[in-house]
């Protein structure tokens, strides 16, 4: 009978025995002994398999080196694409409808400031509100917005702190809009620099209708 | 990134999916590389190879088995590999005691009865006792007992039958119960031995 045991653990390891062979195994100490062997060959086995055991973390630039001098890594994609392109893959989303109240904020706000920069605004708008497949239209915005620019330099302000904190934040933006305006320049047909760069001009004439806001205050 | 887009990615060449893969599998596989061989140094170099082999092949994984299989396959592969390439004294080890893995019939002398376990087998006395396992029962012992995996798994990995996986399993167990008597009888005669110095001493 303690040979059907072992055949039959032979083919059937780990599970309950048959009722023949379990009835033996509850009057030979020997099949007892075997069982509870194996019981605790398992339970030790569980014991290793908690213990946390990693390869050390020099391991990995080892299998990278090997792999990079055997030509089997290429750089990512963002790795490989210029710093601008970067922006684009943050921000999902369309910028037409930032665009057209950029150009509201800034009309509005220039009213009392002078009539030239009104109509140069103006007579953009309806550029801004079209995909321009050419990169003058951003740039006669761009013009109108440094219109808009320079008359702030003559806004009084209470408040020599907060100017300084506007033209800092204007210096920002117009670093990112020259970013984007150099993407749109080297990829005319990417309809996701030109977002980008219309988001950028609507960042810059929101900034410059606070400031707008802050000489109506002023002149008060 | 998942583990699927990682692999699609890694087929291209892309560096963060290589690593990707590499960091979900690296604990699993080094942990079967250690307890094959019983050693660190020997581990770290095998579990370099094994993904070295992984990812200079991965532009042939088509997803017909699942990727760990796979990978785990791979790995057993490169451990059998070394094994086989080791010295005389393992060598000899498993024709001694695994004389025939597919017909060899049960051992009769399976150790000693007044030698329960119970109670006496640790994780360190395991671990010294599966490198004394010939490479197939160490296989098999490790895979199923030790990381987990099922038997219809053990036998894609080592490309057997699910009855074979289960026979070596068994015959893995028997194997470790007589070396783990064997260390039982050994602390033993080291205890009488001792004390029959101390009482030499003490005369």
């Amino acid at each position: 009978m303690c040979d059907e045991l072992e055949r039959y653990r032979e083919q059937e390891p780990d599970g309950p025995l048959p009722a023949s062979i379990a009835a033996h195994v509850a009057a030979c100490t020997d099949c007892q002994a075997l069982e509870a062997d194996f019981r605790q060959i398992g339970a030790a086995a569980l014991d290793l398999a908690q213990e946390e055991v990693a390869p050390p973390e020099w391991l990995w630039a080892r299998i990278r080196t090997q792999l990079e001098s055997e030509g089997r890594i290429r750089e990512s994609e963002a790795a490989r694409a210029p710093v601008s392109a970067a922006w684009w893959s943050v921000f999902q989303r369309p910028a037409f409808a930032g665009a057209v109240l950029a150009v509201a904020l800034v009309a509005a706000g220039l009213v009392s400031v002078s009539s030239v920069s009104t109509t140069r605004i103006g007579t953009n708008a309806s550029a801004l509100l079209e995909p321009a497949p050419a990169v003058t239209a951003e740039s006669q915005s761009t013009g109108s917005l440094d219109a808009s620019e320079a008359s702030i330099e003559s806004l009084p302000e209470r408040d020599p702190q907060v100017a300084e904190e506007l033209h800092h934040d204007l210096g920002v933006v117009d670093n990112f809009i020259a970013v984007c305006e150099k993407s749109v320049r080297e990829q005319p047909d990417n309809e996701m620099a030109r977002e980008y760069l219309y988001d950028a001009y609507q960042q810059k004439a929101q900034l410059l209708a606070v400031a707008m806001d802050r000489r109506a205050v002023g002149g008060k | 990134m998942s583990e699927a887009d990682a692999i699609r990615l890694a087929q291209r060449g892309n560096a963060e999916a290589f690593e990707r893969i590499y960091r979900l599998h690296n604990r699993r596989v080094y942990a079967l590389c250690l307890r094959m061989v019983g050693n660190t140094a020997e581990a770290e170099d095998l579990t370099q190879e094994a993904f070295l082999q992984l990812f200079r092949k991965i532009a042939t994984f088509r997803g017909e088995s699942a990727f760990t299989t796979w990978l785990h396959r791979l790995s057993v592969n490169v451990v059998l590999m070394r094994l086989r390439r080791k010295t005389l004294a393992e060598t000899s080890l498993e024709e001694e005691t695994e004389p025939d893995e597919e017909t060899g019939g049960p051992r009769k002398d399976i150790g000693a009865p007044d030698l329960l376990l119970t109670g006496s087998v640790d994780r360190v006395h395991l671990e010294r006792a599966i490198t004394q396992l010939p490479p197939g029962y160490k296989s098999v012992f490790v895979l199923h007992d030790i990381q987990g995996f099922e038997h219809n798994e053990i036998a894609q990995i080592m490309n057997c039958s699910i009855g074979n996986s289960k026979s070596q399993l068994h015959k893995a167990r028997m194997r470790l119960r007589e070396l783990l008597q064997e260390t039982l009888r050994q602390q033993a005669r080291e205890k009488r031995q001792a004390a029959r110095g101390g009482l030499a001493t003490s005369d």
